[in-house]
Order: structure tokens, then C-alpha cells, then sequence
């Protein structure tokens, strides 16, 4: 029988002495060369890509961030590996060192951070006409990274032989949470169905489920919206799916409808007149498509005038006030009187008035 | 008006507005216009006056409505002019410290309520000799149809366009308006109307637009 004792390179000769406890000097020199090596690879990395970043106009994924966070996974990995040479984990969990389980946590943690800073690096940089589209794209390379990551680090742990054991529970669990997340479910798919339907987008002024505001993100599960009085309403991505949304920006222009009343003694023709002067010195009130204004009824206090006027989507909202304020201005100044509500009373009979007689004692 | 003045106490006029400069002690100049005040510390450097498109709000096209619509033979040609919105830019060095809209500001909408586009609106005649505004756009309107053809207005791309100048006016580059089968195409050159005019800008000329509405 022929047994063959292999010994590694570290541990034949001089190496293999043994200097405290199992400690041979063939470890120390092993640990010191990856230390080092690991040290020198994130210094020349990050010196690199520095350079890099400030010529690169991928700034995104290549800047001072993203560089440290690559040197300081690479110097923590090295550290790790250094004590595992050291002897120092030995102990194996489900088959597998600790320093391995140690790396695949740094690779994962460090892959986040790495996916989480590119990703707000895109958005801050990005300019606002194109940040609806960019928020979008940054999430998903975000989780592209993340979910990759977590293979990666996977495998490092040791545990891809065993994917396929995890693949089989994996599906045995998801029959059983299916059940259970029928809602995540049913809010994700939505999410992906919106993602295409494009009802709305970020920065979107909206009015849906009952709520109006500016769309503030959209999430995988859930959409939020900032309402006007500045709160913050999530709504499940399900809920907005079925819902009708109102989309307040959609289109390049929006129509402002008011109603003005003026008295009936009033020249109509000359309200109105007045009105179209004052839509025509506004800037936002937009020449085409041209304002209409015309008598609509005959109220019961006043001759109601609609005003039907169109403006910027964007400044809408402006165009609104000032088209109320300046309407009354120039009607005041022109002499048109806008009436409140007013009733005639009659009597059947004759009121008679009594004039106290006290009232005039005490006056004198 | 346009161009370079001296950083010292003066009034510059441009066209219904009024930029005040007021010296005061340790070299500093008062920049006043309306409600808007800056303070310059005085470098030797002088204050320019630059036309710039009527962007307004942020808009990329301007539409001139002609007063009376221009006909035009068939394979034939007609240069004229037309009035045309500008803003002001007032820099100092490279900084602009100050942008103004002059005369009147007024937008509308381009195209369909579903896909159309806001732009700058301006209603102007078709001048065949340059008119008095301040601010002018030369247009050579082709037609090398075999028809007659007809045309009310005219939208230009104007952002990112090159501005022109002398003392007291503003130019818009040239613009060539061809009118293929139904739809005019609207060309802005880059390039100065006339000679002699000092340049805002690189002077390129910018991508064609078709006006399909």
C-alpha cells in the first residue's frame, strides 16, 4: 500500500518549522505575501481608476466613491485571507471555512454599496428632463448588481454545488409563501405591467385613488405620491393598476375654465371684450389654441360669463390664479360690476313701520 | 445698447427696459435693473449687452405668424423679413449676471393638443425691407414645387442658436424656408443675415424642422 504524505510548498523545510503553537514560518511568510499583495493591488486599483474617473465620462460607476469602497473590499478581503493563513478560522461551517463565508458576506456587502452609490451617482447627475428615465435605469442596474452579488458570493461560500438542493426548497417555499404573497405578487406584476403602460412617471403631477399630487417614486411593490399639503401616500402598485389616474401633465397644453358673472345691467359684449384684452397681456395664456369667451347662462343673480382659456401644462396651476385676479382688476376698472347674490322680496301687504319714540329722546 | 459698455455711473436703454450703473466707493458698481441688483467689483472689464433667442420659459421653438399670408409661384423664391421676440443676456466676462425678456412675451401651442409642442408666438408682416423692431429674422422662402403654395407662419428652432447684432438691433441667423409637397422645412443657417454684424455664438447651423402641423 502505497501512501503518499503531500505536503504543501509552505510547509516543506525551513517553512515548515514551527515557531508558536501550530504556527510554522511558512504560514507567517504565506499571510505576509497576500497582505501585501492585497495592499498593493488596492493602492494601484485605486490610484487607477482615480485617474480614471476624472477623464472617464462614465462618472457614474468610476468616481472617488465607488473607487474607495473597491479598495476597502479588496484590503478587507486580503485581511480575511491573511488570517485564514494564519490558521487563525479554521472552523468549517456547512462544509465551508469560515474565511470563505467571511469573503462571500464582504463580496455581497461591498457588491451593494458598490450598485448603491452607482446608482445615486446616475440620479444625482442626471439632468431633470431625463431623470424619470434615468431613475428607472439606475434601479435596475441596482438590482442586476445585487442579484448577481449574491451568486457570486455563492459560489465564493461554496454553496453552488448545492444551488440545485436550494433551487428544489426554493420551490417548495415559493408554493408555500405564494399562497401566502399572493398581494407582493399581484403588486409586482403590476409594477412591471406599469413600467411598460407608462400611465404616469416620476415628477408626473397626478390626481389617482383618491389622492393628487406629484409622483414622488416609483417602487417595485408600491408607487409614492407627494401630495400638494406634502404628504406622503404609498399606493400598492395593484391598486394604481386598477385605478383610473388622472394624469395632470400628460399633454404640452391644459385648458383653465373659470365663470364670471357680471350684473344685468352690464354691457355683455363689453365684459367680455374686457376679459379677452386681459387673457391677451397674459404671457402663459396661450395665443393657439385661442381663448373662447362667451355668455354661457343667465344665472339667477348674474349674466355668467365662461372663460375657457389654454396654457403650458406647467403653468397651469399660475395661469389659474392670475386669470381670476386680473379678470376682477380689469373688470373693476372698466365699471362692470360683479353682483353677489341678491333676492327682491315682496309682500303681499303693506308693511307698516313703527318709529319708536324712545329712540329719538335718547338721541337728544 | 448692444455690446460692450464701460463699467462706470450711465444708463443703457434696451428697447422698453433701463439697466442703471451706479459707481460706488472701493471700485464696486451698482448694477441695477427693475427689482433685480447686483453688485460688480470693477476689474477693467466691460459689461456686454448680448441679443439671445426668445427662449421665455424654456421653449425651443419660436412661431411667427404672419399678419398676411405670404403666396408664392410655383419654383420660385421670395426673401423678406419679419419682426422677431429676443431676450438680453448682460455678462460680465463669461458670466451672465442678468437675462431679460423685451417687449412682449407670449406662447401657444404647436401642433395637436395630444402631441404638439409649446413654443414662443410672435405675430409679425412680412416685410420685404428690414423693419424697424428690435429684434429681425431674414427669411428666403422657397417654393420649388410645381404649385402654388401659401404660407401663414413659421416655426424656427431656436435653441442653441447663434444670435447676430450691430448698436440698436438683434438678428436671428438666416433662415431658409422651403416648402416641399405640403410641408415647409424650416432651415436656421448660422449664418449672419447681412455683413458686418458681430456674432453671439458659433454660428452652426441647426438640425432642419419639418413643420408637419
Amino acid at each position: 500500500m502505497n501512501i503518499t504524505n503531500s505536503t504543501s510548498f509552505w510547509e516543506q523545510g525551513a517553512l515548515g518549522q514551527k515557531l508558536f503553537l501550530t504556527l510554522t514560518l511558512g504560514a507567517i511568510v504565506k499571510a505576509a505575501l497576500i497582505l501585501v499583495t492585497g495592499l498593493i493591488l488596492a493602492k494601484v486599483l485605486r490610484r487607477y481608476l482615480l485617474n480614471l474617473s476624472r477623464s472617464t465620462k462614465y462618472v457614474w460607476i468610476i468616481n472617488e466613491d465607488t473607487t474607495s469602497t473597491l479598495h476597502n473590499l479588496i484590503v478587507v478581503i486580503a485581511l480575511v485571507y491573511t488570517f485564514d493563513a494564519l490558521g487563525v478560522l479554521p472552523l468549517e461551517i456547512a462544509g465551508t471555512s469560515i474565511s470563505n463565508l467571511l469573503t462571500a458576506f464582504l463580496v455581497f456587502y461591498f457588491s451593494y454599496l458598490l450598485a448603491k452609490k452607482s446608482k445615486d451617482y446616475m440620479i444625482i447627475r442626471s439632468s431633470k428632463q431625463k431623470l424619470p428615465e434615468v431613475q428607472v435605469k439606475a434601479k435596475l442596474f441596482y438590482y442586476i448588481i445585487v442579484t448577481l452579488a449574491f451568486f457570486l458570493a455563492l459560489n465564493i461560500a461554496g454553496f453552488t454545488g448545492r444551488l440545485t438542493t436550494l433551487l428544489a426548497a426554493a420551490g417548495i417555499t415559493g408554493i408555500v409563501l405564494g399562497f401566502a404573497s399572493q398581494t407582493v405578487v399581484a403588486n409586482f406584476i403590476s409594477g412591471i405591467f406599469m413600467y411598460f403602460d407608462k400611465p404616469l412617471k416620476i415628477g408626473d403631477p397626478v390626481e389617482v385613488a383618491g389622492y393628487s399630487g406629484v409622483v414622488h417614486d416609483i417602487r417595485i411593490l408600491s408607487t409614492r405620491i407627494r401630495t400638494w399639503d406634502g404628504l406622503l401616500v404609498r399606493i400598492p402598485n395593484e391598486k394604481l393598476f386598477n385605478s383610473e389616474i388622472k394624469n395632470l401633465q400628460k399633454y404640452p397644453a391644459r385648458r383653465v375654465d373659470i365663470v364670471v358673472g357680471i350684473a344685468y345691467k352690464e354691457d355683455a359684449q363689453k365684459a367680455i371684450d374686457v376679459i379677452k384684452k386681459t387673457l391677451d397681456e397674459m404671457p402663459y395664456v396661450l395665443a393657439e389654441p385661442e381663448p373662447m369667451i362667451f355668455v354661457d347662462n343667465l344665472g339667477d343673480n348674474s349674466v355668467n360669463i365662461a372663460v375657457r382659456a389654454w396654457a403650458p401644462s406647467e403653468k397651469w396651476f399660475d395661469v389659474r390664479i392670475e386669470i381670476v385676479q386680473k379678470v376682477k382688476k380689469a373688470l373693476d376698472e372698466a365699471g362692470i360690476e360683479i353682483p353677489f347674490p341678491q333676492r327682491v322680496n315682496w309682500f303681499a301687504e303693506e308693511l307698516r313701520v313703527k318709529i319708536e319714540e324712545n329712540s329719538k329722546e335718547e338721541s337728544s | 445698447m448692444f455690446g460692450e459698455h464701460e463699467l462706470k455711473t450711465q444708463f443703457i436703454k434696451i428697447a422698453d427696459k433701463k439697466i442703471h450703473l451706479l459707481e460706488e466707493k472701493g471700485g464696486i458698481i451698482r448694477y441695477r435693473r427693475e427689482n433685480v441688483e447686483k453688485l460688480i467689483k470693477n476689474s477693467g472689464e466691460k459689461l456686454k449687452v448680448l441679443p439671445s433667442p426668445a427662449l421665455g420659459y424654456g421653449v425651443r421653438l419660436l412661431m411667427v405668424k404672419f399678419k398676411e399670408p405670404v403666396v408664392i409661384p410655383p419654383q420660385d423664391s421670395i426673401t423678406g423679413f419679419d419682426e422677431a421676440p429676443v431676450e438680453i443676456d448682460v455678462k460680465v466676462g463669461d458670466l451672465t449676471i442678468d437675462h431679460f425678456i423685451v417687449g412682449k412675451e407670449k406662447y401657444a401651442l404647436y401642433g395637436t393638443l395630444e402631441a404638439g409642442v409649446i413654443c414662443r408666438y410672435h405675430v409679425s408682416s412680412f416685410y420685404t425691407e428690414e423693419p424697424e423692431s428690435i429684434g429681425v429674422a431674414k427669411l428666403i422662402v422657397s417654393n420649388p414645387s410645381p404649385e402654388w403654395k401659401s404660407l401663414e407662419r413659421v416655426v424656427i428652432p431656436i435653441r442653441g442658436t447663434s444670435m447676430y447684432y450691430e448698436s440698436t438691433k438683434a438678428y436671428y441667423p438666416l433662415l431658409v424656408v422651403t416648402i416641399k409637397n405640403h410641408n415647409p422645412e424650416v432651415n436656421n443657417t448660422g449664418k449672419a443675415p447681412k455683413e458686418g454684424l458681430n456674432t453671439v455664438g458659433e454660428g452652426l447651423s441647426l438640425p432642419n424642422f419639418l413643420m408637419r402641423w
